[in-house]
């Protein structure tokens, strides 16, 4: 296959030394962005993702993360960059939408000037050759008379609009990465669906990789070529979106599914139980207080992706055969 | 971008206001062949129009440098000749002829002579509505120009203190004739400040500054210094410092510097500082018509009852002298060799004793039938000194049994209280040369006054009062002298007046200037024969 | 812009109508009869001949509604009347007096922005660090000094001890320097802290962090989306502050000998002055009042929002 693995993670910690102990956010997680291809990463409030994101790019904002791995983009490690070439790379390489796009622009400047300082803290463009380039990605992203937009200020465009923005902002410098973030929560439905379109559009004319990032299962199943389940800072399940949805595995993304709201039944179909804590995190099932299908062999279980079948990857007790037997040893 | 722009403009306009200030302070004019003797001295407010013949706003030293009198009041009340050459009195003593100089010129050069003073005598009769406080202009009936230099003041009655107010900084001095507005009516404004004093005006920015410079047709003692510049400075720390700097040479006047940086100025010894002979007397007004102070044996009982001296001591640094009767021993007619009541608190307890005030053990403050002795003592509660001396006072006159309610009103309340007579002890001040004895003793005639209110309870008031009205008719010094004794020694012995102090002038200036003087009129500023080195 | 503009203009009319009628009402509310003052201060007896006289001359006695619309009429052709005590022109004097206040209000306005906007500034970037605590005393000693004490604290340092600057009065710059400070410090305390908090507000926004997120370097991140949005809040504080400076700082006029408003109006003031009093109040009220409109324009140039009717 031609598709260039554009970054590449492998074992992301993200943890905030405390005085109660470690919090661990993000406890080892491994994930590749394709070129052209849209990695969807699921999961509930809290389980990890959009530290996730901040992380990769350096902008987490209280001091004291700890940020361990590797992210590779391009031959560099960009958890180990110093602050003015992780600055290049933001918004040039690896560019990001996020939720609530209207408290993401200032106030108190106008569309136009939010793009040409992008333009300009990344190219050597004049402001007339930055205008025309803001003017073609409005317009990429479906949006009519870019030059009156251009003109206007944040608050006098609708959600869908500024999302809009977002994008083309995003994708005007032609990043190999789009981080996008809950791009549509804050959106109503009919304005989510234009909005999905207009990012598989533009993914196939600007061949970014783009990590989808979602607690919605019916965008992640609109947008995602492949899906990674999160859960308390672990991915649980990576696999092909047709295949997760019609075959997962992990009991935690079975409760997932089956927790969609159907027409048929009239309650919701919660999971049970809450999330553990995740301060010190000991590595071990984080699904284990809450799922139903648990073991014996659970509790000495070391979280751990492992291939059940060609591009589908689950981190279960069941389904890690060949270890962990070792531990039923009495010692 | 707009708001770019916006900002850069806000901050030109700033700086352009900031810079504005430069500029304003301009150089004396005149020659700049020679270096000048220049004095320079500080006044709270500014100086005024420097109309002769008004008051507030201007400032009577200012007036005073510029205008000149008939005659000038010496040490002792002697009235020596100014403009006047001589004088005669008719025997009647409504008829007064002055001879004045011939050698006088006015600042532009015009001539002074009768016709020129009786112009300004005229412009003050014509509002005597104004000048009602100065009994002098209310004796007068008219003025006449009888030759070139003679001058003619027609009195309605004989009054003798005549020659001494003819002597005042105001109203009764000399504009020129340039001066005058067309119709002849000074009370609505001066055309130009011009007199026949040793300075004149010659450069003035409103409440900033203004410089005298020496009047070159003056006829009197060549000035010493070329000119004399005044900087309207209004808080006296301010002033302290700026003296300390050397951007004063001369600090002259009373309440310009408090008296604690008098008193460090003295006691550094890198000035000279000078503190005149008694100028006027801070007094208590007893109020012997009200309460407890109906008693005569109380009012005495008070004047005993107060240490002054420690009063001074803490209160004025010691600056002020101890007075113990109304009027110093210098003031005319008041060298009587009254008896003064001594400081003695016991001798103070052992009259209320007598009196029937007991004080029972325990009890704070004594009482007579039931009745407290309990005294009502007003003061203006602006002013620092009468608030200071009140509470002093309050202290002190406990500790001989006596209560002391202080009532510190604003200003007009508290003179609203003066015309009442609604007080047992009130503050008072004589208001010194030239106008004691007579000017405190005639309004004591006037019921709107404290003093009548303080003596209206005396067995004898009526036949005071009918006294001063004697005395101020007589054209008998040595009647005089009797009457004044009459009505100063029954005063005394009525203990109605509770003498604190004499109040002071001072000066404080470099080592380098000289022939710093005092003169007997409090307000005067005599800079003629200062010289700087 | 241009209509925003005329419409806050064409609000201030029944504003200044207000003040107005209130500046009238208050000085007829004091208890005792202007005549009488008036007389007391030229030193003519009041006697009841002439307070009457006096009365007929100033109007009193014309029923009160109609004494207003009189003085409305004057008021409007910038006639005050006159100083009971100087007798000249209120509005001559005023104007007099005005221009050295502003000159000191706005230099003190200067070095406020000065001290205050870096170090503000600063204090929120390197938040917590020993320049911070060190900034945060030194504003609150900056705050409770007395302005009577940091006056002549300033002088026996600077003029008295070392000789670099002039004691008292206008005339040079050097003479602004001193009385400037004195009315500045304060100021510039307040406002360190308040941009301190403004800044800090607006660096926890969304926008800086996407900012962050789309490269944009550091420093202008924190002068385009930090500063700019901070300094609103200071602005319309500043509208307040340059009131109160131009209303005159009294005692620092009364102790750097500045001859500027604040020191005429105090002692109009003691000497029951009331034409002065009257037209200073209405003076003062304007003068509040224009710069609550020049501060309000400015924000709303700097915030579009505001000029354009919050959201659609």
């Amino acid at each position: 296959m031609n598709e260039q693995v554009v970054l590449d993670v492998k074992d992301l910690h993200v943890s905030l030394p405390s005085m109660r102990g470690v919090v661990g956010a993000v406890n080892g997680i491994s994930m590749q962005i394709t070129e052209g291809k849209v990695l969807g990463l699921v999961g509930e409030s809290g389980c990890g993702k959009s530290i996730t994101c901040l992380s990769l790019l350096g902008l987490t904002k209280e001091e004291g993360w700890v940020i361990a791995g590797v992210a590779k983009i391009q031959g560099k490690n960009l958890l180990t960059l110093g602050p003015e070439e992780i600055r290049k790379i933001r918004g040039k390489e690896i560019a990001i939408i996020m939720q609530n796009p209207l408290t993401a622009f200032n106030p108190l400047m106008t569309i136009e000037q939010h793009f040409l300082e992008t333009i300009g803290s990344h190219l050597l463009l004049s402001k007339k050759e930055g205008r025309n380039l803001a003017g073609r990605y409005l317009e990429y992203t479906g949006l009519s008379q870019p030059s009156k937009l251009l003109k206007q200020y944040p608050f006098q465009l609708s959600g869908g609009m500024i999302q809009r923005v977002m994008i083309a902002i995003a994708l005007a410098l032609e990043p190999k990465v789009l981080i996008a973030d809950e791009p549509t929560t804050s959106l109503d439905v009919t304005v989510q669906r234009q909005i999905l379109c207009q990012l598989a559009r533009l993914k196939e004319k600007v061949r970014t990789g783009i990590l989808l990032v979602s607690h919605d299962l019916g965008v992640i199943a609109q947008m995602a070529d492949e899906v990674a389940v999160m859960y308390c800072g672990c991915i649980v399940e990576r696999a092909p979106v047709e295949r997760l949805f019609n075959q997962p595995l992990h009991p935690y993304t079975k409760a997932l599914m089956a927790s969609k709201p159907k027409m048929q039944k009239k309650t919701l179909q919660a999971i049970g139980g809450q999330a553990p804590s995740l301060l010190n995190f000991d590595g071990g099932c984080p699904f284990f207080e809450r799922c139903h299908e648990k073991s014996c062999c659970c509790s000495h279980y070391k979280q751990e992706l492992v291939q059940y079948d060609d591009k589908h990857w689950v981190g279960c007790a069941k389904f890690a055969v060949k270890q962990r037997m070792l531990y039923y040893e009495p010692a | 971008m707009k708001t770019k722009k916006l900002l850069l403009i806000s901050v030109l306009i700033l700086a352009v206001v900031v810079s504005g200030c430069g500029g304003s302070r301009s150089t004396a004019t005149g020659d700049k062949t020679e270096p000048k003797k220049v004095l320079t001295i500080s006044w709270p407010l500014d100086v005024g129009p420097l109309n002769p013949h008004l008051y507030r706003p201007n400032q009577m030293f200012a007036q005073d440098f510029i205008y000149d009198s008939l005659v000038e009041y010496g040490e002792g009340g002697a009235v020596n000749p100014h403009l006047a050459e001589s004088w005669s009195i008719s025997p009647d003593g409504k008829i007064y002829t002055f001879t004045l100089r011939q050698d006088v010129y006015f600042s532009d050069g015009s001539k002074f002579n009768a016709q020129i003073a009786k112009k300004n005598f005229d412009a003050v009769l014509v509002n005597r509505e104004r000048h009602k406080w100065l009994e002098l202009v209310n004796q007068i009936d008219k003025v006449n120009a009888a030759g070139q230099y003679t001058l003619e003041i027609i009195f309605k009655n004989p009054y003798y203190p005549a020659l001494q107010e003819l002597s005042l900084i105001r109203p009764l001095r000399f504009l020129g004739e340039a001066g005058f507005p067309e119709d002849g009516n000074t009370a609505e404004g001066v055309k130009a400040p011009i007199g026949t004093g040793p300075w004149m005006l010659s450069e003035y920015k409103q409440n900033e500054y203004a410089i005298f410079s020496r009047n070159p047709y003056y006829w009197g003692r060549r000035p010493k210094v070329d000119q004399v510049v005044v900087k309207i400075i209004p808080d006296g720390e301010t002033r302290a410092i700026a003296f300390e700097r050397g951007d004063l040479d001369l600090i002259f006047g009373s309440g310009l510097i408090s008296l604690h940086s008098f008193s460090q100025f003295r006691d550094s010894g890198k000035y000279q500082t000078m503190i005149s002979g008694p100028v006027a007397t801070r007094f208590l007004a007893i109020n012997s018509n009200r309460g407890p102070t109906r008693e005569h044996a109380v009012r005495v009982a008070l004047q005993h009852g107060v240490n002054k001296q420690s009063l001074i001591d803490s209160i004025f640094y010691g600056i002020e002298v101890k007075a113990d009767t109304l009027f110093s021993p210098q003031v005319p007619y008041s060298d009587l060799g009254l008896q003064p009541y001594e400081y003695d608190a016991g001798k103070a307890k052992s009259i209320l004793e007598s009196a029937g005030w007991v004080q029972t053990a325990g009890q704070e403050f004594r009482q007579k039938n039931g009745q407290l002795l309990e005294l009502d003592f007003s003061f203006d509660i602006a002013d620092d000194v009468q608030k200071a001396l009140a509470e002093a006072l309050q202290g002190e006159l406990k500790k001989i049994g006596v209560k002391i309610n202080l009532i510190g009103e604003e200003r007009q309340s508290y003179q609203q209280r003066q015309k009442e007579g609604t007080f047992n002890l009130i503050f008072g001040e004589t208001w010194g040369a030239p106008y004691d004895p007579h000017s405190l003793v005639s309004s004591m005639r006037v019921p709107a006054h404290a003093d009548y209110q303080a003596q209206a309870g005396l067995p004898m008031k009526a036949a005071i009062d009918a006294k001063i009205t004697e005395v101020l008719l007589s054209t008998d010094e040595r009647e005089r002298q009797e009457l004044y004794r009459y009505i100063l020694s029954t005063l005394h012995e009525q203990a109605v007046y509770l003498p604190i102090s004499y109040s002071t002038n001072l000066a404080v200036f470099h080592n380098n200037i000289t022939e710093v003087l005092f003169d007997p009129q409090k307000f005067r500023i005599p800079l003629v024969d200062v010289d700087i080195k | 812009m241009g209509r925003f503009v005329a419409r806050r203009i064409i609000s201030l009319v029944p504003v200044l109508l207000g003040i107005s009628l209130l500046t009238f009402v208050l000085i007829h509310l004091v208890p005792v009869d202007p005549a009488e003052v008036y007389l007391r201060l030229s030193q003519i007896p009041p006697t009841d001949e002439a307070v009457a006289v006096i009365r007929a001359e100033m109007g009193l006695n014309k029923p009160l509604h109609q004494q207003y619309f009189d003085w409305l009429w004057k008021v409007v052709h910038l006639d005050f009347g006159k100083s009971f005590v100087t007798k000249k022109p209120v509005m001559a004097e005023l104007l007099y007096y005005f221009p050295a206040t502003l000159n000191l209000a706005a230099a003190s306005l200067l070095i406020v922005l000065l001290i205050s906007i870096p170090v503000g500034v600063f204090s929120a970037l390197y938040k917590d660090t020993a320049f911070d605590q060190i900034c945060r005393i030194l504003a609150f000693i900056g705050a409770s000094m007395p302005s009577f004490w940091l006056s002549f604290v300033l002088i026996y340092i600077l003029s008295l001890e070392l000789n670099l600057l002039p004691a008292f009065g206008r005339g040079t710059l050097a003479h602004l320097v001193l009385p400037a400070t004195t009315l500045a410090l304060g100021a510039a305390a307040v406002y360190t802290r308040l941009l301190r908090t403004s800044m800090l507000e607006n660096l926890n926004q969304n926008f800086v962090l996407y900012a962050r997120a789309r490269g944009l370097k550091e420093k202008l991140i924190v002068v385009r989306h930090v500063l700019k949005n901070a300094l609103i809040p200071v602005v319309i504080a500043f509208g307040m502050t340059l009131g109160h400076m131009l209303a005159g700082s009294v005692i620092v006029e009364n102790v750097f000998a500045w001859p500027g408003v604040g020191r005429y109006i105090v002692s109009s003031i003691f000497n029951r002055d009331y034409p002065v009093i009257q037209a200073y109040a209405l003076f003062m009220a304007v003068v509040f009042v224009l710069l609550n409109l020049f501060a309000d324009i400015i924000c709303a140039t700097l915030d579009p929002r505001i000029r354009l009717g919050g959201d659609k």
